[in-house]
């Protein structure tokens, strides 16, 4: 879609118009459930994040402003807070429970070189979903979104000092699950 | 960001495709429409409130001014009370008779003999002293007295004509007035331009005839009671609006507006305003009245049928007119209201709905279409409003509620007809 189409939809849908949100809709359905499916334990729960964020996305829609230059992009990153903001918003309870015992032990694991490499979409988010919601939207948030730790902290409600104490240990579990995938041929 | 992150970071941004886009549409269509049938009442509901507050504030606006306007000059009419009731030869000379013939002195401040002998200057010195005389009298009680100081101040000396001249602002001097009795009019004169009027005292024991001038020091001009010539007339007005006759699918017509009028002549008044309007479409047909949106071009014979129409209509509307006002009891008046209105449409998208119907009946589980299209912006003119209002007027401000019916002359078809209502404040100038 060029820019120039681009600004007509979201034209159309400042004046709720059905015909450019179903357009939209279209448009940004797979980009909302891929940032929905990070945050979300599972494909259902990430639908219901992304139709959500339409909701929202489509009702406050006059609060986007637009500015010179890439409006498209512009627009994605601004949706792409709804997105993340209603995630939080769903699973915000889950977040502030600390995880069990199990997932508190961490040690150093050392993956594979090349492994990453290898890891599909899908693999990587199955192994995002196998971790604690506290650890995984951390992780979310600081790797794939690009939030600081300070920013992370404010959006959570937590110190920063969790914020990094989480990350690290997402980061271990999530080599700790990688190895453990490895033995059991999951990934090769 | 270590390696790790970054494989982390460059998978999970990969843009994937997914499932089930149509069932979170059906979802989201369906919330979204839930939500406007609930919002839409509310939010009409809201713009009345917001129309109706804002002629409220406007109202009290309106009167805390005309108060505060009100306590201002009633102030000052009580220190000029107090400088009046400083000369209590005023009050007790209430009696005194007014001089009944008059000298003038035979060279004074440049006045000659021969000026002075004139009959006719005699006569208007009397009237000016018996005008000035009546005019202290009633000074006592209220400061605003007009009288005609052309004939005072035809034999005044060529000082106080110049301070007249000069039309300042300020209290310019006194003139003393003998008589042939014991008494003697004090007559404080205004610039002409401000007032045009004379405070008179009197005072006792002043010889012989004799026309004296004393300087004041300047002092606070009063304006007078007397209503004020105020042709110009601007304010803000809301409007709402219906189609006429009333057609399916076109909602009632909001807006706001800025007017001003002149007076040309007494009831007359050549009026121009400016109003924005809007409206909403959501019909299964093109209105007939509101015919500005095109049917959806051809789009071939299998395409599903048309079902729906939505649009989020603007008009703008350019009057200018004749308002002939006539007056009624007290501070209300009624207004008949003529004007040319040019609209402008500008350009808007239209949603047309085809809904797919299932072969062979039953419920559908199939997606509708939609066409989104821009309609062009235009302008439509010869639209002539012809309406009725009742004002209530205050010195400052002039509040109204009018009527206007809206017809297009001249138009291949029918457009905008509507029946507008609208409340206005104007202020007064």
């Amino acid at each position: 879609m060029t820019e120039k189409e681009f600004v007509i939809v979201l034209r159309g849908c400042k004046d709720q118009q059905r015909a450019s949100q179903y357009r939209l809709h279209g448009l940004l359905y797979n980009y909302a459930m891929n940032v929905a499916r990070r945050y979300a334990t599972n494909t259902e729960a990430a639908e219901e994040v992304a139709n959500d964020a339409f909701f929202k996305l489509f009702t406050k829609i006059d609060q986007f402003v637009s500015r010179e230059g890439d409006v498209q992009a512009a627009f994605r990153g601004w949706f792409r807070r709804i997105i993340i903001n209603t995630a939080i918003d769903r699973c915000r309870s889950s977040l502030n429970t600390p995880p069990t015992d199990e997932w508190l032990e961490t040690h150093d694991v050392v993956v594979e070189d090349g492994l990453l490499e290898r890891l599909t979409f899908a693999q990587v988010l199955q192994l995002l979903e196998r971790l604690p919601p506290a650890y995984r939207t951390v992780f979310g948030l600081f790797v794939a979104d690009g939030y600081s730790h300070e920013e992370i902290a404010e959006l959570l409600h937590i110190s920063i000092g969790t914020s990094k104490s989480n990350l690290s240990r997402a980061r271990q579990h999530l080599k700790k699950l990688l190895s453990n995938e490895i033995s059991l041929n999951q990934f090769v | 960001m270590n390696q790790f992150d970054d494989v982390f970071n460059k998978k999970l941004n990969e843009e994937q495709s997914f499932d089930g886009r149509k069932q979170s549409w059906f979802k989201v269509n369906k919330n979204l429409h839930a939500y406007e049938l609930g919002s839409g009442v509310s939010q009409t509901a809201l713009t009345l409130w917001k129309v109706l507050g804002l002629v409220a504030m406007l109202s009290v606006i309106a009167l805390v001014w005309d108060r505060q306007h009100i306590i201002q000059e009633n102030k000052l009419l009580k220190s000029v009370n107090r400088q009046l009731e400083t000369t209590p030869k005023l009050r007790e000379s209430a009696s005194f008779e007014p001089p009944t013939t008059q000298q003038l002195p035979l060279d004074y401040a440049g006045y000659s003999q021969q000026q002075v002998e004139k009959k006719g200057a005699e006569n208007q010195l009397l009237r000016g002293g018996r005008y000035a005389y009546q005019t202290a009298l009633s000074a006592h009680s209220r400061m605003y007295s007009v009288v005609d100081s052309n004939t005072v101040s035809a034999v005044l000396p060529h000082s106080i004509k110049a301070a007249q001249e000069s039309k300042e602002p300020v209290l310019s001097s006194v003139q003393v007035l003998a008589t042939a009795h014991d008494s003697a009019l004090v007559v404080m004169e205004l610039p002409l331009l401000h007032l045009d009027s004379v405070v008179t005292s009197v005072v006792d024991k002043l010889d012989a005839t004799t026309l004296t001038t004393i300087d004041l020091a300047p002092v606070s001009v009063v304006k007078p009671v007397r209503p004020v010539d105020k042709p110009w007339r601007v304010g803000v007005r809301a409007i709402v609006g219906f189609a006429l006759p009333k057609e399916r699918g076109v909602s009632a017509i909001f807006g706001q507006g800025m007017g001003v009028s002149y007076r040309v002549i007494k009831n007359l008044s050549l009026i121009a305003a400016v109003d924005f309007l809007k409206f909403d479409l959501n019909t299964d047909s093109i209105p007939r009245h509101f015919a500005d949106v095109a049917p959806p071009p051809p789009l071939g014979p299998n395409y599903p049928p048309l079902k729906n129409i939505a649009s989020n209509r603007v008009l703008n509307q350019y009057s200018l007119g004749l308002s002939y006002t006539l007056p009624l009891a007290r501070q209300w008046s009624t207004s008949i209201n003529l004007s040319h209105n040019w609209s402008y449409l500008p350009s808007r998208l239209v949603s047309y709905r085809f809904e797919k119907n299932p072969p062979h009946g039953g419920p559908s589980h199939q997606e509708d279409e939609y066409l989104t299209l821009p309609t062009p912006k235009h302008w439509v003119s010869n639209i002539w409003k012809m309406g009725i209002g009742l004002h209530f007027e205050t010195p400052a401000w002039a509040f109204g509620v009018l009527g206007d019916y809206s017809k297009s002359i001249k138009q291949n078809k029918p457009t905008l007809e509507a029946v507008y209502g609208r409340v206005e404040a104007m202020y007064k100038f």
